[in-house]
């Protein structure tokens, strides 16, 4: 072994990585070879000076707010085994009934979908949204605003279970949060009178672009609002009053998507404003009544 | 009916990601260079690593395990925020080497090694990753090719560059010298 080949293997020798003939192999050039043997020492001292580099300690407020994440995450995994659990229950259930009904009684009962639905805890979706193809419906705002991936990145960000950063009822409080961070100085809404509860806030990007993302529970549902500069959305709607409002074709803001969510997007007062949710388009309406009223 | 290995499962995860947290969040310091971001980067593999723990074999290193979930993560986003946003600043940029190394081969310097840290945040991302995760973490080679996922001849020439790199920063910056044999030291 040479010092050139030597040199290059130095590194996985200290790393040891090396086999036992290869440790022999360069051991024995070392012990003949000062040159080598310095370029050994300068490589030790290297790696020595950079593993006593201290890394800094995790936050506290991260412990927690891992702590409380995978407390949710735990949470909603025994939900959703609940409801498989309800759910393989009540096929049982249903096929004994319904075996039991075709005997006793030839004439089936018709089953009422809403009823259903209200009965199974299910997002008031409605049924007849569930199986309709995707479909951006307003033509002013094609491949503009209702990008399909835009959309499908807000359905995930709505879905995805991530925790608050900022957890608090009160708008202004929220606001006063993300005011320094965001350059948004507009408090969110509130949707008391739909019986809705503002959780709390995350920093978050929309479009590429700095956004807030605000949580409300509403119902026991979960309704996603980011909040965004308009400015980087061109084409997007900009509502200019009440009855601009109420004049407009909801089509225009809305857009429905396969699973049956609503995706609304609008601007107003300079602020952009996007409602994702699984309930049913009237009741976005009026969420959104509610936003333009303030 | 209900899955009780399944809870066993979310406290084993507990037990074993809770005490690697500072080495997550420090790597991801070094990996973001910033505190939010790092902080961030740390909760979405907290998440991401139990979302998929049941693809993690028992037996098997679990602090490489999570390290390989936080590069993934780190990857994802850095890409994606790449893509998004042309003005965001490049991780991998080259930064040059202050001074001439060749003019600084003698004379009398001081050793500043608490800079050493500085400039292996200055490392390209390619360089740093390994190097702090041989030297500071101690994983071997095999574990970095899995963290890093890359082939374990790219791992032992991104250090062997990362190392060099590293000296030659520090030679610049007058902190250590070379002898007259030509061996770079510390002085």
């Amino acid at each position: 072994m040479n010092c050139r080949e030597a040199e290059k293997l130095i590194g996985l020798y200290l790393d040891n990585e090396f086999s036992d003939a290869d440790r022999i192999e360069i051991e024995e050039h070392l012990s003949s070879c000062q040159r080598c043997t310095l370029v050994l020492e300068d490589e030790k001292q290297l790696k020595d000076a950079i593993s006593v580099i201290r890394l800094e300690r995790a936050p506290a407020a991260l412990r927690s707010r891992i702590l409380r994440s995978l407390e949710s995450e735990k949470r909603t995994r025994w939900a959703f085994a609940g409801l498989k659990l309800a759910a393989t229950f009540g096929v049982i259930a249903f096929s004994i009934l319904g075996v039991y009904s075709l005997v006793k009684s030839p004439e089936a009962t018709p089953s009422c979908p809403d009823q259903m639905a209200m009965n199974n805890s299910q997002p008031m979706v409605d049924p007849s949204l569930r199986n309709q193809k995707y479909t951006v419906r307003s033509k002013r705002l094609k491949g503009n605003v209702f990008s399909p991936q835009l959309v499908e990145n807000l359905v995930v960000a709505h879905v995805r279970p991530e925790p608050v950063e900022k957890k608090s009822t009160d708008p202004e409080q929220l606001a006063e949060w993300y005011r320094g961070k965001t350059g948004l100085y507009t408090a969110p809404p509130r949707f008391a009178s739909w019986g809705g509860d503002l959780v709390g806030g995350r920093l978050s990007q929309f479009a590429g672009s700095d956004a807030v993302k605000i949580l409300y529970s509403i119902n026991g549902h979960k309704v996603t609002l980011f909040m965004f500069n308009p400015a980087i959305m061109p084409g997007i709607i900009n509502i200019k009053s009440l009855e601009h409002f109420n004049k407009l074709d909801m089509d225009e803001i809305i857009t429905t998507t396969p699973g049956g969510r609503m995706v609304a997007m609008f601007s107003w007062k300079g602020t952009g404003y996007s409602l994702i949710a699984d309930q049913k388009k009237d009741v976005i309406v009026s969420l959104m009544k509610s936003i333009v009223s303030r | 009916m209900f899955n009780f290995k399944k809870k066993d499962k979310s406290r084993q995860f507990e037990e074993l990601s809770l005490p690697v947290m500072d080495s997550l969040y420090g790597t991801a310091l070094k990996l973001t260079r910033d505190s939010d971001a790092a902080q961030d980067l740390v909760q979405d593999t907290y998440l991401k690593a139990f979302k998929y723990f049941e693809t993690f074999e028992e037996g098997t290193n679990f602090k490489a395990w999570i390290f390989r979930v936080m590069t993934r993560v780190f990857y994802d986003a850095y890409r994606e925020k790449k893509r998004r946003d042309a003005t965001y600043l490049p991780i991998d940029e080259e930064r040059p080497v202050r001074g001439n190394v060749e003019d600084d081969y003698s004379g009398e310097r001081k050793v500043y090694l608490g800079e050493l840290e500085k400039y292996l945040e200055e490392l390209p991302l390619d360089f740093r990753l390994p190097v702090i995760l041989s030297d500071i973490h101690e994983f071997s080679y095999q574990e970095i090719a899995e963290i890093a996922g890359c082939p374990v001849g790219t791992v032992m020439s991104r250090l062997y560059r990362g190392r060099k790199r590293l000296r030659e920063m520090l030679i610049a910056s007058k902190i250590v010298s070379i002898n007259e044999k030509g061996v770079i030291i510390p002085l």
